[in-house]
């Protein structure tokens, strides 16, 4: 039997593509062997450990658990994408930093996903927080410091509202109806011009190199 | 640990997923909506459907109507907007029922439909809809009929649904005035599945306990409902009820035999009982 597929369009960290995918592929395989976003891990594939979460329209989902094919049209952010999808992300991380909220790093994406959506409460405490990150598993460090670091990001900019997804773009227009001769022309001299630039630096260095 | 390879389809109305769900080529379709307990079963392969039928583009399907004497969810309404009290007007026990399902990430996707069409016995909605006495709404290219939720849960993921019909909503009676509502369960940790629940109704007037109707889940194969086992707390005050002892009286006639499963159920349904709410409800 030859695999159904079906083509899908997903809106990934405000990027459109459209891509053939087989129907049981799922979202979290489609965003990082199609999409190439490896930030997003791969834990244990049945929705238990939260290492896979992203937002998908706006809301906290677990990749494993929804196709690729249910993501059509939809708009999707990834850990990749995180700092455009809420003001509090660089607060959240210098947090994570000054607690050791992370240790080898591979339940981090889930969790900084996971706390955006919760630093977004009007009011936060530790038990909220806890229960509220215990779909996130953490096999190294412990949660004492990823709880710190949700709390006291939230303690210091108030709730954080997810930024609205940008506005769709324009569809492209069809074919032939615009010239793309200008633009290609600006891009190969620009192209021209930094191969330019980059070969001679190098040779510059290389000189220095043997003198 | 992926899904073995099949045909996803996705209609846009509820006529587009009767007509993919009534097959006659000896082929397999499953619905998919949230896919918070379907997936799983997909990657783990112990489901192999041919066909799934995703409700993510039915919109119709997550209206609410609220009526004089009910209110009709549509079966892709989220356990999201149930726990945060935004479905529309219903008992409060629908949303303390909700809270405890999962995460926040499995209730941003989970639908009640869902929850009841899979009929996990460990789940909370399907006993809280035997508790409403609710009626499901059963859809097929032949025609539309109503289960009460009682009729509907079989066994353990076993359901009155057939093959070619989709749970399109679930009407939910308008509760009776002073009504009050309570709810616990024990999970040895936060979001995971329960090991004995809880839901009870408490009907309240002048402070005096004038009904009380429990159903327990996780218990048995399907929702346990007390029926009358709670009858010798009607007439008693509200306050300072015993129901510790009556709890414990109220499940002597289960079929449970271990004293330490028989001590956490009676334990479940004591503290849903001594925690329904000073509030009456709508």
């Amino acid at each position: 039997m030859t695999e159904p597929r079906n083509a899908v369009g997903v809106r990934v960290n405000g990027e459109p593509a459209r891509d053939v995918v087989p129907d049981r592929l799922t979202l979290v395989d489609y965003l990082r062997d199609r999409r190439g976003l490896t930030g997003t891990k791969i834990g244990c594939e049945q929705g238990v450990c939260g290492a896979c979460t992203v937002l998908l329209d706006g809301c906290s989902v677990r990749s494993c658990l929804v196709l690729a094919g249910q993501a059509d049209q939809a708009d999707v952010v990834t850990v990749e994408g995180l700092a455009a999808a809420s003001p509090a992300v660089g607060e959240l991380r210098a947090a994570f930093d000054r607690h050791d909220a992370l240790q080898c790093g591979f339940c981090t994406p889930g969790f900084l996903v996971a706390a955006v959506e919760l630093l977004a409460r009007e009011r936060l405490d530790e038990p909220t927080v806890r229960a509220a990150l215990s779909g996130n598993l953490c096999r190294c460090t412990g949660y004492g410091g990823i709880v710190a670091a949700v709390l006291e990001t939230h303690e210091r900019l108030g709730p954080v509202p997810l930024a609205a997804p940008p506005p769709a773009p324009e569809p492209p227009p069809p074919a032939g109806r615009r010239s793309l001769g200008p633009p290609l022309a600006v891009a190969g001299v620009l192209l021209a011009l930094g191969l330019l630039v980059r070969r001679l630096v190098a040779r510059r260095s290389r000189t220095e190199g043997t003198a | 640990m992926k899904p073995a390879p099949l045909t996803l389809v996705r209609p846009p109305d509820v006529a587009g997923c009767l007509a993919a769900l009534d097959r006659h080529d000896g082929t397999v379709a499953k619905v998919i909506a949230g896919g918070q307990s379907l997936m799983p079963l997909l990657a783990l392969r112990m489901a192999t459907p041919d066909v799934l039928v995703d409700l993510g583009r039915v919109s119709e399907l997550t209206e609410v109507s609220v009526r004089d004497d009910e209110v009709e969810l549509g079966a892709r309404v989220r356990h999201r907007d149930l726990a945060a009290g935004t479905a529309g007007p219903l008992p409060a026990v629908l949303g303390l029922a909700a809270a405890h399902i999962g995460h926040d990430a499995i209730r941003n996707r989970g639908t009640l439909g869902g929850s009841l069409a899979h009929a996990d016995p460990a789940a909370e909605l399907p006993a809280a809809m035997v508790l409403l006495d609710a009626r499901l709404v059963c859809r097929s290219v032949g025609g539309t009929r109503t289960v009460a939720a009682r009729d509907f849960l079989v066994g353990p993921y076993l359901t009155a649904l057939r093959e070619d019909e989709l749970l399109t909503g679930v009407r939910v009676p308008r509760a009776a005035a002073g009504t009050r509502y309570g709810f616990a369960e024990f999970s040895p940790r936060h979001g995971d599945y329960a090991r004995a629940g809880a839901l009870c109704a408490v009907g309240v007037t002048g402070g005096t306990v004038r009904s009380a109707r429990a159903v327990l889940f996780a218990v048995g194969p399907v929702p346990v409902d007390l029926g009358d086992a709670l009858a010798p707390a009607i007439g008693r005050p509200l306050d300072g009820c015993p129901w510790d002892e009556l709890a414990w009286a109220a499940v002597a006639g289960l079929p449970v035999e271990d004293p330490a499963r028989r001590r956490l159920v009676a334990t479940v349904l004591a503290r849903a009982l001594a925690g329904v709410g000073g509030e009456e409800d709508r």
